[in-house]
């Protein structure tokens, strides 16, 4: 690549270097939640009745809820590192899906 | 209601699609379920169950291969729901048809953008080769990995795609529809994002949304444990093998992938309109 081109493609895009496997406790924590909800998928198809519905619900509320902490980690370590634009943005994606709730428990 | 196992195989299958192509899938199973018997009733909570199951068991590779970009997915995705929150309320003024007519049409436009654009838009650049793949902090922009170097982007025409979110968000609103097949497209073809970017993305933000769409069904009593527990058990296995697929394809079949499918959607839904 040429001189000319790198001082272009560096004026075009700014370097910010960032290390590797950075989001590794991210990923590793999810990894395990999914372990533990198809672990739960199997037990609820596999228990009685009685007992299906408990793990079916906690099944359905880690479904519903880790999506959220994932939004809600990056809103903190945005937070962590100033990065306040993003973080407004995660925290008001929450607050709609909180406003939501909120409306189909009105009705 | 259909057997365990013929769930589970459901539940496998729209999410991996979802995941190689950033579509949902709820568009796909919805359908297909119906077809095998699921009352309408409970179809909906079930297609939703498979999105957020498949984007979670997609999550861990597409982060470790740097795909998703978080601001740019929640700026979307905040958008899209301002669009959706208004698509709900004026859902009662719109004939089924023409919804379904306008969801079709979308998806058709994608298809048409992501089949008929030829190349690769961004390319590998000899100075970030000593980066990790990933987004840039405070910016809409990063690198992604194609085969072995790295490529920088940045995403374009921001407020005309914000703008379209939100018009998608309205669609779904109106349809009661996750509608990842119209945020892959338009981050791709509208915002310039690789299009292995815009899918992973699409597959994250498809898991908040579906997650949302969830916690309302729950409430609403919607939600079937075992039939769920099933098609979980299925999307966990074809989200993460969908991801493991999705990295190993080049750009180019990813994208005529995405077209082709949602092409198969516009198919699907105009042709249930007519």
């Amino acid at each position: 690549m040429s001189d000319s081109s790198t001082g272009n493609e560096e004026e075009r895009f700014p370097r910010v270097v960032h290390g590797p496997n950075r989001f590794s406790a991210l990923s590793l924590w999810l990894q395990r939640s999914v372990i533990v909800i198809a672990l739960l998928a199997v037990l609820t198809m596999l228990l009685p009745a009685t007992f299906a519905i408990k793990t079916g619900m906690v099944l359905v509320v880690l479904l519903i809820s880790l999506p959220l902490a994932r939004v809600l980690w990056f809103v903190q370590r945005w937070i962590r590192r100033g990065d306040l634009r993003f973080a407004s943005v995660a925290a008001a994606v929450l607050l709609v899906v909180a406003a939501g709730a909120l409306l189909a428990m009105a009705r | 209601m259909p057997s365990v196992a013929i769930l589970c195989l459901l539940g496998t299958f729209c999410a991996f699609l979802g995941a190689v192509a950033g579509i949902g899938g709820a568009t796909v199973l919805v359908p297909l379920l119906l077809l095998s018997g699921v009352e309408p009733r409970l179809a909906a909570p079930l297609g939703m169950i498979t999105v957020a199951a498949g984007s979670l068991a997609a999550a861990s590779r597409q982060l470790d291969d740097g795909v998703v970009h978080h601001r740019l997915g929640l700026s979307v995705e905040l958008f899209a729901s301002i669009g959706t929150v208004t698509g709900a309320l004026l859902s009662a003024s719109i004939s089924e048809v023409w919804l379904a007519r306008m969801l079709g049409t979308a998806a058709l436009i994608g298809a048409i953008a992501a089949i008929a654009r030829k190349g690769v838009r961004n390319k590998p650049s000899g100075i970030f080769d000593d980066e990790s793949a990933g987004e840039w902090p405070g910016t809409l922009g990063g690198t992604y990995t194609l085969k072995d170097a790295v490529v920088p982007y940045q995403a374009k025409n921001v407020g005309f795609g914000l703008g379209i979110s939100v018009f998608t968000g309205i669609v779904s609103g109106l349809a009661g529809v996750g509608g990842g097949f119209m945020k892959t497209p338009t981050m791709s073809e509208v915002m310039k994002v690789p299009v292995k970017v815009a899918a992973a993305t699409s597959t994250f933000i498809s898991g908040i949304t579906a997650s949302t769409a969830l916690l309302i069904y729950g409430i609403q009593g919607r939600v079937e444990v075992r039939p769920a527990a099933a098609v979980v058990l299925g999307a966990l296995i074809g989200g993460f093998s969908g991801a493991r697929l999705q990295s190993r394809l080049n750009a180019s079949t990813v994208r005529k992938m995405t077209g082709l499918l949602l092409a198969a959607v516009a198919v699907l839904v105009i042709g249930g309109s007519l």
